[in-house]
């Protein structure tokens, strides 16, 4: 598994972690402008809440967001939590599933973000990048046990 | 029934489970911290017979508290995502309850109203060495109030959308504390698509 990126959309679609792992050579365009996150984080909220919504399931509340893009050089890995905070990881095309990493991932962002009483949790629409040093170590920790070139 | 005697006892397994789990401090320090906060609170108000205000702030504080609880809860529960009013009732009286604070609860549909539901539970760990004085204290202080801020605010993390209020509190000499919850409806916020 090669894992290029990190992103953690909050609940309003708002990009409040963005943690790279490689060479931003690695991730084209995204990684030649770093502005451009913010406006794709926002498409792939939007799309994520479309695939909801036109599943061909009875019950939009039961189905899943979609969990994995396949692109050419890439696989999209999105990971929804119970509380609709997204994790979205860019890997190499061959990975195709890391929901152990997710879930550690998940558990660092509630020790680390959600228990900070100075973090905002968005519960009104209103969310801030999380900037918490601890936090961006522990990620990069958690990345490099899963990282195999 | 037994599919419902199932559910309850998986329920109440994941919660001993996640209470099992947990990092465990002094129920003293807790109990005395809270004490402080409530009796802070108390002293001031400018008039001694608002009370309410004490309710209010402790429910919003509960509120802010449970907005955050519930990322641990998803974490750390092994619970499933909740899918109707009645599991999630459960999920917070028998794992919630448990995990974070011990409390052994008990959870009950209320008669005739398929969103609401009591939540009832003999020890309160919020409420060591408590005596109410007599006076407006005992008439209209909910003392753990803090508990219902923070049932409503992890709920609505997770779309739900509630309302809780304590109805009966052995401090104010009830056989047994009881919360009221009651479900108004689910909000997700997600891309909505018109169907036609």
């Amino acid at each position: 598994m090669v894992v290029h990126l990190l992103w953690i959309i909050n609940q309003s679609g708002q990009l409040i972690t963005k943690t790279a792992f490689t060479s931003p050579d690695n991730i084209g365009e995204l990684g030649a402008n770093p502005d451009m996150q913010l406006t794709l984080s926002s498409v792939l909220f939007s799309t994520c809440g479309m695939s909801q919504q036109l599943t061909p399931n009875a019950d939009p509340l039961d189905s899943a967001c979609m969990t994995l893009v396949e692109c050419e050089e890439h696989n999209i890995h999105v990971y929804e939590t119970p509380t609709s905070v997204k994790f979205v990881l860019f890997s190499d095309n061959r990975t195709m599933e890391c929901t152990n990493l997710f879930k550690e991932l998940h558990a660092l962002y509630a020790e680390f973000a959600t228990k900070n009483p100075f973090h905002t949790v968005d519960d009104a629409g209103i969310g801030q990048p999380i900037r918490i040093p601890a936090f961006t170590e522990a990620i990069r920790t958690t990345v490099a046990k899963y990282q195999r070139m | 029934m037994s599919s419902s005697a199932h559910t309850s006892t998986s329920a109440a397994q994941l919660g001993n489970a996640a209470f099992d789990n947990n990092v465990k401090m002094s129920a003293e320090f807790l109990a005395l911290t809270y004490g402080a906060l409530v009796q802070q609170m108390v002293e001031e108000l400018t008039q001694e017979d608002a009370v309410e205000q004490v309710n209010q702030q402790l429910y919003n504080m509960g509120h802010r508290i449970g907005a955050r609880l519930i990322e641990e809860y998803s974490v750390r529960s092994g619970a499933a995502p909740c899918r109707t009013f009645s599991q999630a009732a459960e999920g917070v009286a028998l794992v919630g309850l448990r995990m974070f604070l011990g409390v052994s609860a008990e959870v009950a549909q209320v008669k005739d109203a398929a969103d609401t539901f009591a939540i009832s539970f003999q020890d309160n760990p919020l409420a060591l060495f408590v005596e109410l004085p007599d006076g407006p204290l005992r008439e209209y202080l909910w003392y753990s109030n803090l508990l219902c801020g923070v049932i409503t605010g992890a709920l609505s993390l997770v779309g739900l959308q509630t309302e809780a209020r304590f109805s009966r509190d052995k401090l104010r000499g009830d056989s047994k504390n009881e919360i009221i919850l009651h479900f108004k409806g689910r909000e997700r916020e997600t891309f909505q698509v018109e169907r036609n």
